[in-house]
Parts: C-alpha cells; sequence; structure tokens
C-alpha cells in the first residue's frame, strides 16, 4: 500500500512540475523576445505598448505559478499530520488545482459545486487527498475526451458527501482501475471512516463529521 | 534564397506563438498552431521544412503525430518538445522518424541549430 501511496504523491508532483515549466517556458522565451526587439529597435526607438504587453505576460505567468506553488505547499504540509482539523471543500480545491494538468492531458474538465459554509472536521488529510485522488483517477480513466468530471460536496445529519460525476462519452472496455484498484480504495476508505457508493457515472463518499480525536 | 518554414506545433499558446515570433525575427518562416489536427492540416495543405513539435498535448500522443507528419511529408524534419529526453527514448524517436528533439525550454541558439541541421538533412 505504501508504494501505491508514493506513486500518489509522485503523480501530484509530476502533474505540478509540468504545469510550472509550462509557465517558466512562457517566461522564458518573453524575456527573449523582449531581449530581439530591444536589438532590433535600438535605433528605431522603443514601443512602450509593445513593452507592457511583454511585462503583462510574464505577470500572469508568475501568478499563475504563484497558485499551484500554493497548493502544493498547502498539500506537503497537509502530510505532517495525521489528523487534523480541515474544511473539506479546501482539500478539495487543493487536489483539484494540483490534478488539472492530468486532466488536461485527456482533455479532461473540472467543475466544483462545493456548498459553502460546511462545518470543520478531524480527519487524515493525506489519506482523504489519496482517497478523492484513486476515485477521480478512475473517473478519468473511464473518461473520452471532453469529458467532465463534477465535484460536489454537502453536509447532512452528521455526515459530509463528496460527489463525483462523470458527464461524457465512456472508454470502451479499457481497465479503468486507475494507479490504485478496487482494493485499494476500499482499505483508505476504511481507515478514514467513509463508505463509498457507487452507480457508474456518479460516486459519492460519505464521511462522518468528527469534532474531536478519539 | 527561400526562408526556411517552421511549424510550431504546442498547447501552449503564448509559448508557441512567442517562439514563433523569435524564429521570425531570424529569418525563419515560422508559424504556430495549439493542437495536432491543426498540425496536420497544415502538413497536408502547406508542408513545412521543419516541425517542432511538442510530446506532450492533451489527447493526443506525440509519437502517432509524429508518424502521421512522416507519412503525409517523409521529407519534413520533425524535432520533438519534450519535458525530459534520454538517449534511450532519442534512439525510439529517430526509429519513428524523428530528426532530432530539444529540451523544453532550450535556449534559442540550440533551438535554431537544431533546426538548421535538420533543414541541411532535408536538402541532402
Amino acid at each position: 500500500m505504501k508504494d501505491l501511496r508514493i506513486s500518489f504523491i509522485g503523480r501530484i508532483i509530476s502533474s505540478y512540475t509540468h504545469e510550472v515549466k509550462n509557465y517558466l517556458a512562457i517566461i522564458k522565451e518573453t524575456n527573449g523576445l523582449m531581449r530581439d526587439v530591444i536589438e532590433i529597435k535600438k535605433s528605431r526607438g522603443l514601443d512602450e505598448k509593445h513593452f507592457l504587453g511583454f511585462i503583462g505576460c510574464v505577470d500572469e505567468q508568475i501568478g499563475r505559478a504563484t497558485a499551484i506553488t500554493d497548493y502544493l505547499y498547502r498539500f506537503a504540509h497537509r502530510m505532517e499530520e495525521d489528523r487534523a482539523t480541515v474544511h473539506i471543500n479546501d482539500l478539495i480545491d487543493e487536489l483539484v488545482a494540483l490534478m488539472s494538468r492530468l486532466a488536461y492531458r485527456k482533455r479532461i474538465s473540472f467543475n466544483k459545486m462545493l456548498r459553502g459554509g460546511l462545518p470543520t472536521t478531524i480527519l487524515n488529510p493525506m489519506l482523504f487527498h489519496y482517497l478523492l485522488f484513486c476515485l477521480i483517477e478512475v473517473k478519468m480513466l473511464s473518461l473520452q475526451k471532453n469529458g467532465v468530471i463534477s465535484i460536489g460536496t454537502h453536509f447532512s445529519d452528521g455526515f459530509f458527501f463528496v460527489t463525483l460525476t462523470s458527464e461524457g462519452g465512456i472508454v470502451p472496455s479499457s481497465d479503468t482501475t486507475g494507479t490504485s484498484g478496487a482494493g485499494e480504495i476500499e482499505g483508505i476508505a476504511m481507515e478514514l471512516g467513509a463508505v463509498i457508493s457507487d452507480n457508474g457515472s456518479e460516486t459519492v463518499i460519505k464521511i462522518p463529521a468528527v469534532t474531536q480525536v478519539k | 534564397m527561400s526562408k526556411v518554414k517552421v511549424l510550431l506545433v504546442d498547447d501552449e499558446v503564448e509559448f508557441a506563438s512567442t517562439l514563433a515570433e523569435r524564429l521570425q525575427i531570424r529569418g525563419y518562416e515560422a508559424k504556430a498552431v495549439f493542437c495536432a489536427e491543426s498540425a496536420l492540416d497544415m502538413v497536408r495543405s502547406e508542408p513545412p521544412d521543419v516541425v517542432l513539435l511538442d510530446l506532450k498535448m492533451p489527447g493526443m500522443n506525440g509519437v502517432e503525430v509524429l508518424r502521421t507528419i512522416k507519412k503525409l511529408s517523409p521529407s519534413c524534419q520533425v524535432i520533438l518538445l519534450t519535458g525530459h529526453g534520454s538517449e534511450q527514448s532519442a534512439a525510439e524517436w529517430a526509429a519513428d522518424g524523428a530528426a532530432d528533439y530539444a529540451i523544453k525550454p532550450s535556449e534559442i541558439e540550440t533551438l535554431v541549430a537544431k533546426i538548421n541541421r535538420a533543414n541541411e538533412k532535408r536538402l541532402k
């Protein structure tokens, strides 16, 4: 089980580094183009508007890189504690941002429908991330290009419900067990005290709210 | 002497457009497209001399696109853009018809040297 967890972390890091490398590549080329234009226009005077465009592009890439780095930073710190008081929606935000590149490669998009005002709960954040990753991965593997995975949350009668719904064409008869496999998913759910129900296109994770460490 | 026609294929619009502009400044007839389908359309209608092809684009297998380009236009030289390369993968890509590969991002001088080398190979 530990190897699979390392593999999960590896995939998140690879998704993050791919994203950041792209931003850095754009910054590098934009700076290079600025240098080229300066060299060409030295004798003809420089066009301020042209340069403001370059600076805007670099700012945008730095903003994107900073945002995704912030998610990875939070994701990494979640692993420091086996039990922590968390907002379920925050955990989902982090994981979805970090999985965006993996989804984008398959031309799959995420649609978050997270209900506001949910209470906090005490759980193992890394396990929750891992469970959600495995379930999203299974949905991604089964969806064709341009599919959408909707992720919703709500709270009722002392339980959190996280609903994953896939919309779009389904890949015909392929391996959709993902990195983990069904046994692994059941094992993580049990560790979290969660129950998973699945009807094909919709998967629901039901997790009890915990307010005090047992 | 006519300009070397370079086609950049990368889903990162800003990256591809900026790199194309830098190549134009250096005297190449460079165009950028942002998906494999557009790249194959271009190869059919207006075959470039050299293609710079990102290996990892959404919903496509870069090596499949490489093979299709070589089928449509065997003289077209394809340089693969990749996040990381190795001797082993380079040999496999060469067997599929790639002229070369470049780590993304590369220095513009490195890329220009690779484009020129690939074009010379095409002319031989």
